[in-house]
């Protein structure tokens, strides 16, 4: 209790500082005076009445400073006092205030950008009930180790019968076709097992999502939609719930609308939802790859002991079922790492938070370097301050609240800037591809990322600050205050740590700058690596017949002919061509592939190529590059003789050595069809600007006709132009076909680049900034120490020393920098480099030419940096000099 | 000769004043002093100031309160008075410092 009111009192004290003393002045006033009274009373003199009273009283300042510190908080008080002293610091010098303010800024800026995609995307919680429980379930191939999707059986059998779960769903992409009053339209989708929603603990917007006990057949025209499809397409009217949408030509019922914030990154933008039911004859199957299994660990349950119970029903599987299951393992990760590993940005993070960390460093450095040369002109207040006793703690914390101020101050600043820098990244990323983001690649920055960004400010400032303390609070008081007239020499400590603190700057650019410079070639390679093909310029857009009018491979092939020709025939088109795998189309199919003569192997042994069928100009329209034999023809029609055309890597991978033209194969299993290669073209980049490359075969459309095909034009100017022909085109033949994804080949090859091209650009950004601050940091450390020699040069000139001598000090003083700096740049360059390398396209990690052309330019900016104070050195007037000391 | 003057004995300034302002009432700082003097008979040297952050410690552990009024010669002054929780405290230290008092007087018979 006690204590508690002592407290509380001390600190009503300190906010009425000024009142309270002027009270315990009229008190002291008052004794002082009733005291003299008494004096003059027993016959003293006014004045010696006086004097006897102080005398009585004692001390009045010791009593008031008692006073004072027994009345507030004291540590609290001087605090405040130093914080008023540094204000008063950095307000008296502006200039390199504001050049510390901007470089601090500048500093935090980056890692307060990178800490905020690393939130945004990696660090933040899903935002789903209990997200640390749920867990994704795929299959495994274990010859490659490449993650594959479910089959409905294997997924039914873990879903019976795992105990390490709560509940398990299952979903996979299904696409509908919708035919709404204007016209048909395709819509993203998914199907989802009925419990999907209530595992991820997600409520209606409207209406009610599938119930877990919806299994029966009856429930498959059941449909839930996204909250842009009810806003957009559904005018927003809550009575849009028991409505009917004609999907994929069935009418469904629309139950529920999922809430706005509801986004399931791993399926990107999904309109419409339906139950994924299974046939017994669905149920059965073990071939199917589609599916994902989505799962909540059992209470008490670890992802361990859930991976090792399904990694044994795959053993079991694999036993019972070879054909199908034999090299088929588990791949268990929390929901979390699947999403990471998705996020392809997710990657970069990591290594940008070294380099921003780096620039960080640099910058402090820089900001130390400035406090540090304005502290040895501020040596002589400092000396005089401990000479009227003055502690040295007192000191030491005057500089770590003007280091803490500075840096906080400053970190605000930088915080604010990353507002920009975190908006220009999401711009960065192309829409198509935000749809994989979490909060579609928003990147808000909150309060954590502001609180993180004033506290790397602050523990920088104590860092700092405590180091630049370190070495002006050894001041010596009898020279420094003797210094005052003289000025010779400077204090040597902190002339020492300045020069090793521009020292570790250069190097720590150095490696910042190779890093970045290999980073922006990546981005600059990324856009001019060879697909295979002549990607400009080309116009795509994507196809999926309705399969009720039609129904035959007649009508099929008979549409995409008529609408190649068709095409052909309008302005502005120079080639037409449809191909049901076009490069960076996101999808494609694969086909079991069995050589002539070879025996059907086991599925998990049986080697798989992607299969493209093809109209009979693709290979011209895309301008891919025939390499042996010929393209396909208009020759090469439903009743010819079967050809294919294969790519360079498959006629290595299973032909090797031996002449392909002629070979015959089959594909699929269970089909007898022979398909004779007649030409091998090169490969072809198909989803990643550096795939690894895999083997491809074309066959002709007509021999294998389908509904879903991509089309592509070439153009004779811009592409884009051509989209209302292509439009025109599909219509003139069928009014009622919806057309999808239409966007040129360049905006296809760009979604890929772009994380290159981002980063690129990014650490372009941070390469300048880099090179700027080295830049000043030279400039503060050799103009400082050429005005501390200006009398030492003054007496060398007047002792006969030219111009150039005084430049070759400058010079010398570089050298000493790049000497000492190179080696360590450079090494650690070498280390970052390597950790890029999986982010380096057509470079690598150890390209000479980029650390040369690197250590060059940071010497060449050294060097400007250095010759504005060296001019001035040069023309120092021996006579002034001398008399100014 | 006269005794030496003594300092105040460390820990029972807090102690007097309590005791001076139960008996007396309210009182300003000097007519504190001025008890205080009186009646040590000459035997205390009290720098009056001291009496001042004492004061202050006292008034922040609710012991004794303040009021400002007009001191004898019609100047303002503060004026302190013993408070409820002070009693209770001056109670249980004058009786602290009573056993200390015995204590110490016992070991020193027993070493003499």
């Amino acid at each position: 209790m006690t204590v508690l009111r002592v407290i509380s009192s001390r600190l009503k004290a300190l906010f009425a500082g000024a009142r309270s003393d002027a009270e315990l002045d009229e008190d002291v006033q008052a004794h002082l005076d009733l005291l003299a009274e008494e004096h003059l009373r027993r016959g003293l003199s006014p004045a010696a009445a006086r004097a006897a009273a102080r005398r009585d009283f004692g001390g009045v300042e010791q009593m008031k400073e008692a006073y004072r510190d027994q009345r507030g908080v004291p540590l609290l008080e001087s605090l405040l006092q130093d914080l008023r002293h540094a204000g008063r610091a950095l307000r008296r010098s502006p200039g390199s205030t504001l050049v510390a303010v901007v470089t601090i800024a500048l500093g935090i800026f980056g890692p307060t950008v990178t800490f905020t995609m690393a939130k945004a995307w990696i660090l933040d919680p899903l935002p789903f009930a209990r997200p640390d429980e749920l867990v994704d379930l795929r299959a495994l191939d274990t010859v490659s180790g490449n993650r594959r999707g479910l089959n409905a059986a294997d997924f039914l059998e873990w879903q019976n019968s795992a105990r390490s779960f709560e509940e398990m769903a299952g979903y996979r992409q299904a696409e509908a076709r919708w035919t709404g009053t204007d016209g048909a339209e395709h819509l993203r989708g998914a199907a989802v097992t009925p419990g999907f929603f209530k595992l991820l603990g997600i409520e209606a917007r409207w209406g009610r999502l599938f119930d877990p006990s919806e299994t029966g057949a009856e429930h498959s025209n059941l449909v839930v939609i996204s909250h842009l499809m009810w806003r957009e397409r559904l005018h927003g009217d809550p009575a849009a719930v028991g409505a009917t949408l004609r999907l994929d030509g069935e009418d469904h019922t629309v139950i529920g609308v999922l809430p706005e914030s509801f986004q399931f990154t791993l399926l990107g933008r999904c309109d419409v939802w339906r139950p994924l039911l299974f046939t017994p004859e669905q149920a059965a199957d073990r071939r199917g790859t589609a599916m994902v299994g989505l799962a909540r660990l059992r209470r008490g349950r670890t992802l361990e002991e859930a991976r090792h119970e399904l990694t044994q029903m795959a053993a079991a599987a694999a036993t019972a079922y070879p054909d199908t299951n034999g090299h088929r393992g588990v791949r268990v990760l929390s929901l979390a790492d699947e999403v990471r590993v998705h996020h392809d940005l997710g990657f970069i993070v990591p290594v940008m938070f070294v380099m921003v960390a780096f620039v960080l460093l640099i910058a402090c450095f820089n900001t130390t370097s400035v406090m540090l040369a304005r502290a040895s002109t501020r040596r002589q207040e400092m000396a005089v301050r401990l000479a009227l006793g003055a502690s040295r703690s007192r000191i030491v914390r005057q500089w770590l609240v003007e280091h803490v101020l500075l840096f906080v101050a400053s970190s605000a600043i930088g915080a604010a800037l990353a507002v920009y820098g975190a908006d220009w990244i999401t711009n960065s990323i192309p829409v198509e591809s935000r749809q994989y983001l979490r909060n579609y690649a928003a990147l808000p920055v909150d309060r954590t990322v502001v609180l993180f960004a004033l506290a790397v400010g602050a523990l920088c400032g104590v860092l700092f600050g405590w180091v630049a303390a370190r070495t002006s609070a050894e001041a010596d008081v009898a020279t420094d205050l003797r210094d005052a007239s003289t000025r010779s020499t400077p204090g040597r400590k902190g002339a020492r740590l300045r020069a090793s603190l521009a020292i570790s700057e250069v190097a720590l650019a150095l490696a910042v700058l190779i890093c970045a410079g290999l980073l922006v070639r990546t981005g600059h390679n990324i856009t001019r690596v060879d697909v295979g093909f002549e990607p400009r310029p080309l116009l795509t857009f994507q196809l999926r017949l309705d399969p009720l009018h039609y129904a035959t491979p007649p009508e099929m092939r008979s549409f995409y002919e008529r609408l190649t020709r068709d095409l052909l025939g309008r302005p502005g088109v120079a080639g037409a061509a449809a191909g049901s795998l076009l490069p960076f189309g996101q999808s494609g199919n694969r086909a079991e592939v069995f050589p002539e003569g070879s025996p059907e192997t086991p599925p998990s042994e049986t080697p798989s190529v992607f299969l493209n069928e093809v109209t009979a100009d693709y290979g011209r329209t895309l301008g891919l590059r025939l390499l042996r034999g010929r393209l396909l023809e208009a020759g090469d029609g439903a009743d010819a003789p079967r050809v294919a055309l294969a790519s360079e890597t498959l006629v290595e991978r299973y032909f090797p050595g031996q002449d392909p033209l002629g070979r015959r194969f089959r594909l699929g299993r269970g089909d007898d069809n022979l398909w004779t290669i007649v030409g091998v073209v090169g490969d072809v980049k198909n989803f990643e600007a550096i795939d690894p490359r895999e083997p491809e075969a074309y066959v002709p459309f007509a021999q294998r006709p389908r509904r879903g095909m991509t089309v592509v034009l070439r153009a004779s100017g811009d592409p884009e132009m051509l989209a209302p022909t292509a439009r025109a085109a599909v219509a003139a033949l069928d009014p009622a076909e919806p057309i999808a994804e239409m966007a040129s080949m360049d905006s296809r090859i760009h979604r890929v680049t772009a994380p290159y091209q981002t980063t690129a650009a990014f650490v372009a950004f941070f390469g300048a900034v880099t090179l700027l601050l080295a830049a000043v940091g030279v400039y503060g450390v050799v103009s400082y120490s050429f005005a501390q020699r200006t009398r030492e040069i003054g007496i060398r000139m007047a002792l006969g020393a030219r111009r150039a001598d005084v430049a070759w000090l400058v010079l010398g003083q570089i050298r000493t920098f790049l000497a000492w700096a190179v080696l360590p740049g450079l090494l650690l360059a070498w280390g970052l480099g390597h950790a890029l390398r999986a982010m380096l396209v057509g470079v690598t990690p150890t390209d000479w030419s980029m650390y040369l052309s690197m250590t060059l330019l940071l010497a060449l900016v050294a060097l400007v940096a250095a010759f504005v104070p060296a001019r001035r050195a040069m023309s120092i007037d021996p006579m002034t000099a001398l008399h100014d000391e | 000769m006269k005794p030496a003057r003594q300092e105040v004995p460390y820990g029972t300034l807090d102690l007097i004043v309590l005791k001076t302002l139960e008996a007396m009432g309210p009182l300003h700082g000097y007519a504190i002093a001025r008890r205080i003097e009186q009646v040590a008979q000459g035997s205390l040297a009290l720098n009056q100031g001291t009496l001042y952050p004492a004061l202050l410690r006292l008034e922040q552990k609710g012991w004794i309160s303040s009021k400002w009024g007009a001191s004898g010669t019609n100047r303002r002054a503060r004026f302190f008075s013993i408070t409820r929780a002070g009693r209770k405290q001056l109670a249980a230290e004058a009786e602290a410092w009573a056993d200390t008092v015995t204590m110490v007087n016992r070991l020193l018979e027993e070493q003499s």
